[in-house]
């Protein structure tokens, strides 16, 4: 069984909401350790749930209203977006916020969950990723990458035994 | 008792859409009282006129993200009547159990997340995972053997990609069928506790006796064609919903109102059971005893507890349908022919999960829609809500106006109201107001 989840979510007909989805597909021909799995999550809702439930560290991919410039990239623990919950994060997903609060309820959200969030540009019906938002997507790709080749935090050390 | 009550709930949760309830007793009479309908009109209809046939069901399915299966099969059996499709018993069989997985998603989504929470005192389903981690857990597991049924059949969990006129253009293997066998009969443990869990709730006893509608078999508790059946005892073709369903204009709502031989009839999970609950299977027949649900029940909370009752009849429906289709083997099958005729006019109708709904288009002999309609359960219910609203009001006015609030919010969503599906008329003189 993997023990990370790269999950991307939005909706790809809705301009930069496409970008979760479109990290995916980036994602497809890139070669990741053996216990990653990467699942376009759409736009399901509370269903998320059970799908980053099995899982120790879940990496979310969404457009993100942050007030930024279009494209910035920035990267949450969703511990820390809950304090601030409404200002500095409004997901445009919001029932991917729900799928989140209610995994937390229950007692069954992952140890790690982070979040990497764009700020998109434009999130009309029928439009394709604005240029910086397009922009952005192999930096992302690039941090997702190194994020689930780095360490994980929660691994017991040998120095523990 | 309370002379004067009013009540204004703005946007009603835990409901799908737009209303308000508004309830006026002055003087200890009722001035008011109604469940406004203020959601935006959808003008599916308009967008079908001029489409190709093929295309209709993808549309309309995107009336409603919880019964797309629904709209999509009464889609394809209006297309198909109008252009004389006759479906292979494989093809009967594999929308059957799709529909099934649409019906269980549904009810379970209702039952668990939109009703239980007032029964167990919190407000929404987060407080209810908090304090029921258990109930809620459950909910979802089978909601995801619901999706996943879909999925399998389908092609998708929401949105049918693989039915299409005459037939399916994607067929589950054994191994899928097979599979979707052994999560069905893992789910019945979570099936029993959900007729454990919903047994113990002290269901509001108002009762107010109205014509029941629903889809009638001569052997099934079928969801998918059959007959137009009241308990007022008329039983017509589909093909005459339109004597049923006498649509009409309310200045309180955007959505049309419906009647058949009274002033309001009532559509769904306990209108079907009230017509035909001879027909369910013997487990469902046990959980409507448990519930304490005996037909005829004029009483509109139980329709929670019939989609109770529903969600064990599914359950060993599909066990069934997949068994049959396993014997059978599920054979790769070219779409039924069609035959294009000017002006041919077709009615689909299915029991979704919130009741009867009906579509009817007339296609030209080029293939493009002339002509479309649309008719959904929760408009057909929305009078009967009013008059239940109406006669409970009275029964209520020694209790504060918060318990009153409380009651009449249980009551609409104990319909399971889809506002956002029903709307498709807007009322110049609502605007205004």
């Amino acid at each position: 069984m993997a023990r990370t989840l790269i999950l991307g979510v939005g909706n790809p007909l809705m301009g930069d909401d496409a970008f979760g989805i479109r990290v995916v597909e980036a994602l497809q021909g890139v070669e990741l350790p053996s216990d990653v799995d990467v699942v376009d999550g759409g736009t399901q809702g509370l269903g998320l749930v059970l799908v980053m439930e099995p899982y120790h560290r879940v990496i979310i991919v969404d457009a993100v209203q942050m007030g930024l410039p279009a494209g910035t990239i920035r990267r949450f623990a969703w511990q820390d977006v809950q304090v601030n919950a409404g200002q500095v994060l409004s997901l445009h997903q919001s029932d991917l916020a729900a799928a989140l609060t209610l995994a937390e309820a229950l007692g069954v959200l992952p140890p790690e969950v982070v979040i990497f969030g764009v700020q998109p540009h434009n999130t009309e019906w029928d439009q394709p990723m604005s240029a910086a938002v397009e922009h952005a997507l192999p930096v992302l790709v690039h941090s997702l990458i190194d994020e689930v080749r780095r360490e994980d935090t929660y691994e017991p050390k040998s120095s523990d035994y | 008792m309370a002379e004067n009550v009013k009540v204004n709930v703005h946007h009603l949760t835990r409901v799908e859409g737009h209303g308000n309830i508004v309830v006026d007793v002055r003087d200890g009479s009722i001035e008011r009282c109604e469940l406004e309908i203020v959601e935006t009109p959808r003008f599916f209809e308009a967008m079908l006129r001029g489409r190709p046939y093929h295309q209709a069901s993808h549309i309309t399915s995107r009336i409603c993200g919880i019964c797309a299966i629904g709209h999509a099969t009464a889609s394809l059996r209006a297309s198909e009547r109008a252009l004389q499709v006759e479906l292979s018993e494989q093809t009967k069989l594999l929308r059957k159990l799709a529909f099934h997985g649409e019906m269980l998603d549904s009810h379970i989504l209702h039952v668990y997340m939109l009703i239980a929470p007032d029964f167990l005192d919190v407000g929404s389903v987060i407080p209810l995972a908090t304090s029921h981690p258990d109930v809620v857990l459950r909910a979802l597991r089978m909601k995801k053997f619901s999706g996943d049924l879909c999925e399998a059949i389908v092609g998708r969990h929401t949105h049918p990609i693989a039915m299409t006129v005459g037939g399916f253009t994607h067929f589950p293997s054994r191994e899928d069928l097979e599979r979707m066998r052994e999560r069905a009969v893992e789910l019945v443990a979570d099936v029993d506790a959900t007729v454990e869990l919903f047994g113990t709730l002290p269901w509001p006893t108002f009762e107010r006796e109205t014509e029941y509608v629903a889809l009638v078999h001569p052997d099934e508790y079928g969801f998918i064609d059959g007959m137009i059946g009241s308990t007022d005892g008329h039983e017509l073709p589909i093909s005459a919903y339109r004597t049923v369903t006498n649509e009409r204009l309310s200045p309180h709502s955007t959505a049309k109102h419906a009647a058949f031989n009274r002033d309001s009839y009532m559509v769904g999970a306990l209108a079907r059971y009230n017509l035909k609950h001879e027909h369910l299977h013997p487990r469902a027949k046990e959980a409507a005893a448990h519930l304490g649900l005996e037909a005829p029940c004029y009483r509109p909370y139980m329709n929670s507890a019939a989609q109770v009752v529903e969600i064990v009849h599914c359950v060993d429906d599909v066990l069934l349908l997949i068994d049959t289709l396993l014997e059978r083997g599920v054979e790769w099958e070219e779409p039924a022919p069609i035959t294009l005729s000017p002006g041919a006019r077709g009615v689909g109708a299915c029991d979704v999960p919130r009741g009867i709904l009906f579509h009817e288009y007339q296609i030209g002999e080029n293939g493009l829609i002339e002509e479309a309609n649309c008719i959904i359960p929760t408009g057909q219910n929305l009078g009967n809500i009013d008059l239940d609203l109406r006669a409970l009001v009275p029964t209520l006015l020694d209790q504060s106006e918060a318990e009153i609030t409380h009651k009449l919010e249980m009551l609409v969503r104990a319909y399971d109201p889809c506002i956002s599906c029903s709307t498709h008329f807007l009322d110049v003189e609502f605007v205004g107001k």
